[in-house]
């Protein structure tokens, strides 16, 4: 039932990958090196006795995220197929693990992570990226079903509601919520009858508006936002003084002043607001057009897809990097609530860059197995 | 392509129409983002670049030093120190501190101890503890623990000699501006500007050194040579002092010149004023009572007319005059003397201060002569001493003389005077004849010692001849060795000088009580000294010669018979005695302590603009100034180094002895160890900022 279902080229029969999304990409990982140790010299000075510790272990991720980057765009994504659903099994199990043990690493009084030695690991991360690569999977198989609320879309929602309630259960209410949101758009986009979805979308509300209830701290923060009162946070007002610091051109590389412990983590998820202090309005527009860069290479990709599930998963993977940067950047200006989301590529973070990088590998080989759009039926390729 | 899916191309159809669908929303999203970050960094980038400048830039003001005001022989009068103010927050002040911090009080300031605790527990959110602090009391107090308590530093200037020549130098006000004396006429000078640094500030508040922002050295002000001396200023003001409560006057004045150069040498007034402490002080007594204090001045007047009896060649002092037995009847009004005296000499009029004779000698030399010559000898018009607020008193026009003002004038009547014009114009007698304009400062100059501005010995004008001179000086001696003035009469000394018996004049109006004064010179015949003794009101005989001669005496005394005059001139103010040849250190990147500890070998005590810790960033003045005495040097520190670099001592703790070897060696330190394993304890030389011992924990296994 699986294979049958998947088509694919032989390797030696791929045409070149993606290069402009490539270059985009590693442009966006070397400038991130360039921004990490800007934003962590000071910090790492006083930590660490040495303005280099953050950005060599930063350098190292990159490294690693680029040959990760290599080696899956050389790896038929259809060979995923066959593992999601096992995969699908351990993100969530980890999730639970973690949720019953309490992992391993405590921030602002959630579990979120475990550590291995050295080694971290964010269950939350493996799960996003399986979940989009399961239902891509699902969904490429049910294709004809997208109709059914049971037999379709239900057991989508299943998964769906698995992965986003046990990790808002951590609670990381900010990624529990990116990727409800994702997952609905996947699910959009694969034709899923508005009339599931819609209702769908609508029973998320009052479950979510009783789980912000429920936390004083969260309720304080959406209040907050919503009154107009965000900036009393600390940490965006910081982020919003190095962003007008920078003015139009940046105060130029390197001389930032909020990075000098007045904004917190200059260097994680705030690491915008530095860029916008030392480039200016035009090194963060720069910078966010390159994810609308992505986005047009992506759904260049996702027309030549070969199949449903490459388009999916190209279609899942484009969104949730463009998602998670433009969310990013909207935290760090005030539009959105703080929440804990980094910029993908840029910020200095554990597992997030390996799982971003291993995503954009996938792209690259969807991109491989590329055709020409089989909208016209004279242009398909003959084998 | 194999597509076992014959719906591919409509479902692939559909989902690129969705994805577009989803595309615009991203798209709007991102647009809503620049738009965004457009208002916040375009629009509002100027309010938000001054919100950052305000959290990361620190100015800090480097105060400049008023300059140091020297006595004529090179020794320091005024100089500076740093004072200190203490204020607390009560409701900062956690309940058990309290009496700690009273008692502490108590004991350096010598106060009560419930008063301290008292205001410790005011309801308020601000108390004034102590104010005038001085560094020594700061460090007995040791107050650096207590969070409530508020300190602020202030450059104050410090007045050696307290109350000597207090009002001549006067004093500041809280700006540390001059208000008043020389410390007001001289500000522009001495003053000096203030210079700022601008650090760098991180979000926990420690300080980075900026290189590369704008920066101004203050400048200094310049130092004052005055020709005041403080010997002779102290001799003045003890025996006026003494003169005053001896005569149960209410207050003095005395003033002592060289009559060749107008130098004033001393200039007291009683009761005095500590320049230290002007608000404690009575307004009344902050005035230089010398120069703003207008009196009939009596027979000290009666100068002009014998002097004009001798220029105009009126008279010879052997000439006869009738003494009128005392009264006198002049155009209806009674002319009397004190000592009725029958025909006398010319001479033995002035000696005896015969009002008769000198309305009838007045008169002899007629209005317009009378008033030239006394114009001639300064009166006025103010002398053009070099202190703000002089009054030049008043000497009316003849053509709005009365009938008899002529006569009255000539005794010393119908005319005010200061007390320095009466000075002056028997230093002019003693000068032969020349009028020099007094003056206190005699130049202005850097701490290099290059001069800025001079005063030289001006003269006003040859008031008489020298052979009037040669004529009246034997009858000022006279009057002293048998005259009025007696009581001033000193055993081998000839003093020269005049009695007289002044009537006060406040707002316009006599006052009841009366004036004392001597006026004169000496020795005599090669004269060294003017000066002029006023007491003001005395109980026990209101007469000149009873009161004022005999302290006008006793100073020329004590300045003669200990050959004070005869000091080498100029002994100060040289390089060497000045200027040791030792120069600052570059003190960058010193530790506070070790900075401290090198100044204070030199008897320095260091100024530091922020706080006491951590690393010397910059000093003020620049490294490679020559030291001396009383140089007043400003320290900056900042917490660190430099941005990246200066190991904190204390993070070396724990570490172990060849990582923090490694650490301190790049960052250029030498390193001395003592023990091994772990470091428990990291010191800086006090004596070389670049070496560090480090303590190791001791091998257990020994």
């Amino acid at each position: 039932m699986t294979d049958q279902l998947l088509t694919s080229k032989p390797e030696n029969q791929w045409q070149q990958a993606d290069k402009l999304l490539f270059w985009a990409v590693l442009g966006l990982l070397g400038f991130g090196v360039l921004a990490v140790y800007s934003a962590s010299a000071s910090m790492a000075a006083a930590k660490e006795h040495s303005t280099e510790f953050y950005v060599f272990r930063h350098i190292a991720k990159v490294v690693a995220g680029v040959a990760v980057i290599w080696i899956l765009s050389k790896v038929d994504y259809h060979l995923y197929a066959r593992y999601s659903k096992p995969l699908m099994m351990i993100a969530v199990f980890s999730l639970f693990i973690l949720l019953v043990t309490g992992g391993s690493g405590e921030k602002k009084g959630a579990a979120r992570w475990f550590e291995f030695g050295p080694v971290s690991f964010q269950p939350s991360e493996l799960a996003k990226w399986t979940l989009i690569l399961h239902l891509s999977v699902l969904m490429s198989r049910k294709s004809e079903l997208m109709d059914d609320f049971k037999r379709g879309i239900l057991p989508l929602l299943v998964w769906i509601g698995a992965t986003v309630m046990l990790i808002a259960l951590q609670p990381n209410f900010s990624t529990a919520a990116v990727i409800s949101a994702i997952s609905v758009l996947l699910l959009f986009i694969a034709r899923a009858n508005l009339k599931f979805l819609i209702p769908v979308g609508l029973a998320v509300i009052p479950v979510a508006a009783a789980y912000v209830m429920l936390s004083p701290y969260r309720l304080k923060r959406i209040t907050m936002f919503l009154s107009g009162h965000e900036t009393v946070n600390y940490q965006l007002a910081q982020a919003i003084i190095a962003l007008g610091n920078g003015g139009f051109f940046g105060a130029g590389i390197g001389q930032s002043k909020q990075r000098d412990f007045f904004l917190p983590e200059p260097f994680n998820d705030f690491i915008l607001p530095i860029i916008g202090e030392e480039y200016g309005f035009i090194g963060v527009t720069v910078l966010l057009s390159v994810f609308v860069f992505i986005m047009i290479r992506g759904i260049k990709i996702i027309k030549r897809a070969p199949d449903l599930m490459g388009m999916y998963l190209a279609a899942g993977i484009v969104m949730t990097i463009s998602f998670y940067a433009f969310v990013n950047a909207a935290v760090t200006c005030g539009l959105f609530p703080t929440t804990g989301l980094p910029m993908p590529f840029i910020s200095y973070g554990g597992t997030s860059i390996l799982f971003t990088c291993a995503a954009v590998g996938i792209l690259l080989n969807i991109s491989k197995q590329g055709t020409e759009p089989i909208i016209v039926p004279d242009e398909e390729e003959a084998e | 392509m194999d597509h076992t899916d014959p719906g591919f191309p409509e479902k692939q159809k559909s989902g690129i129409a969705r994805t577009f669908i989803v595309y615009a929303g991203f798209f709007i999203f991102f647009l809503m983002i620049i738009g965004r970050m457009f208002y916040i960094q375009v629009i509002q980038g100027g309010k938000y670049q001054e919100a950052a400048r305000q959290q990361y830039e620190e100015r800090l003001i480097l105060k400049a030093n008023r300059g140091i005001i020297y006595d004529r022989r090179g020794i320091p009068l005024v100089t500076n120190q740093i004072q200190y103010s203490y204020g607390i927050d009560p409701y900062m002040t956690r309940a058990e501190e309290a009496p700690v911090i009273a008692r502490k009080f108590s004991k350096i300031f010598g106060k009560s101890y419930s008063g301290y605790l008292e205001k410790i527990r005011t309801k308020k959110n601000f108390v004034w503890l102590e104010r005038g602090v001085t560094p020594e009391q700061k460090k007995q107090l040791s107050l650096e623990n207590y969070h409530s308590i508020v300190e602020l530093k202030e450059p104050t200037r410090l007045y050696r000699y307290n109350e000597k020549a207090g009002q001549v130098l006067g004093f500041t006000n809280i700006d540390n501006k001059g208000i008043s004396g020389i410390e007001l006429s001289y500000d522009s000078w001495i003053r000096g500007r203030d210079g700022y640094t601008i650090m760098q500030r991180d979000g926990r508040g420690q300080l980075i050194p900026a290189a590369d922002y704008a920066r101004q050295d203050p400048q200094n002000g310049k130092n004052v040579s005055t020709t005041l001396d403080i010997v002779i200023q102290s001799i003045v003001d003890e025996e006026l002092a003494k003169g005053v409560k001896e005569a149960g006057g209410s207050a003095g004045i005395a003033v002592f010149v060289i009559p060749q150069t107008g130098e004033i040498v001393a200039m007291s007034n009683f009761p005095g004023l500590d320049p230290n402490h002007p608000e404690k002080a009575d307004v009344e007594n902050t005035r230089i009572r010398a120069i703003t204090d207008v009196l009939e001045p009596g027979s000290t007047f009666k100068l002009v007319t014998a002097a004009g009896a001798f220029e105009y060649g009126l008279r010879n002092s052997r000439d006869k005059i009738n003494g009128e037995r005392g009264t006198w009847l002049y155009k209806g009004e009674k002319v009397i003397d004190h000592e009725p005296l029958g025909t006398v000499t010319f001479e033995e009029g002035v000696v005896q201060s015969s009002n008769v004779v000198m309305a009838k000698t007045g008169l002899l030399i007629g209005e317009e002569n009378f008033y030239k010559l006394a114009r001639n000898f300064g009166f006025g018009m103010e002398t053009g001493i070099d202190i703000a607020g002089e009054i030049p008193g008043t000497l009316k026009q003849p053509n709005t003389w009365s009938g008899i003002t002529l006569a009255w004038m000539a005794f010393g009547y119908e005319v005010l005077v200061t007390p320095i014009q009466m000075m002056n114009a028997y230093a002019a007698i003693a000068n032969r004849g020349q009028l020099m304009k007094p003056f206190v400062v005699k130049s202005v100059f850097d701490e290099t010692g290059k001069v800025a501005f001079e005063n030289k010995p001006t003269l006003i004008r040859q008031v008489i001849t020298t052979a009037t001179i040669d004529t009246l000086i034997p009858i000022l001696v006279k009057v002293v060795t048998k005259g009025t003035a007696k009581a001033a009469r000193i055993e081998n000394l000839q003093i020269a000088g005049k009695t007289g018996t002044a009537k006060k004049v406040i707002s316009g109006k006599y006052e009841k009580t009366y004036m004392a004064s001597f006026v004169g010179f000496f020795p005599a015949d090669r004269p060294q000294l003017a000066g002029i003794v006023i007491i003001d009101s005395p109980e026990k005989g209101f007469y000149g010669g009873a009161v004022s001669a005999p302290v006008f005496g006793r100073i020329a005394q004590r300045l003669m018979s200990n050959s004070i005059l005869e000091r080498p001139a100029e002994a100060g103010l040289s390089a060497d005695s000045l200027f040791s040849r030792a120069i600052l250190p570059d003190m960058r990147s010193w530790s506070a302590a070790a900075a401290r500890a090198w100044l204070e070998d030199f008897g320095i005590e260091p100024d530091f603009v922020n706080e006491e810790s951590g690393f010397i960033v910059q000093t003020e003045p620049a490294a490679g100034t020559r030291l001396v005495p009383d140089l007043e040097v400003k320290l900056v520190t900042a917490d660190q180094v430099k941005t990246t670099g200066g190991p904190s001592l204390a993070d070396l703790k724990g570490k172990s002895l060849r990582q923090a070897v490694n650490i301190l060696q790049s960052q250029g330190f030498q390193v001395k160890i003592q023990g091994s394993g772990q470091v428990v304890k990291a010191e800086l030389s006090k004596t070389n900022s670049k070496t560090v011992t480090l303590f190791g924990r001791q091998d257990d296994r020994k």
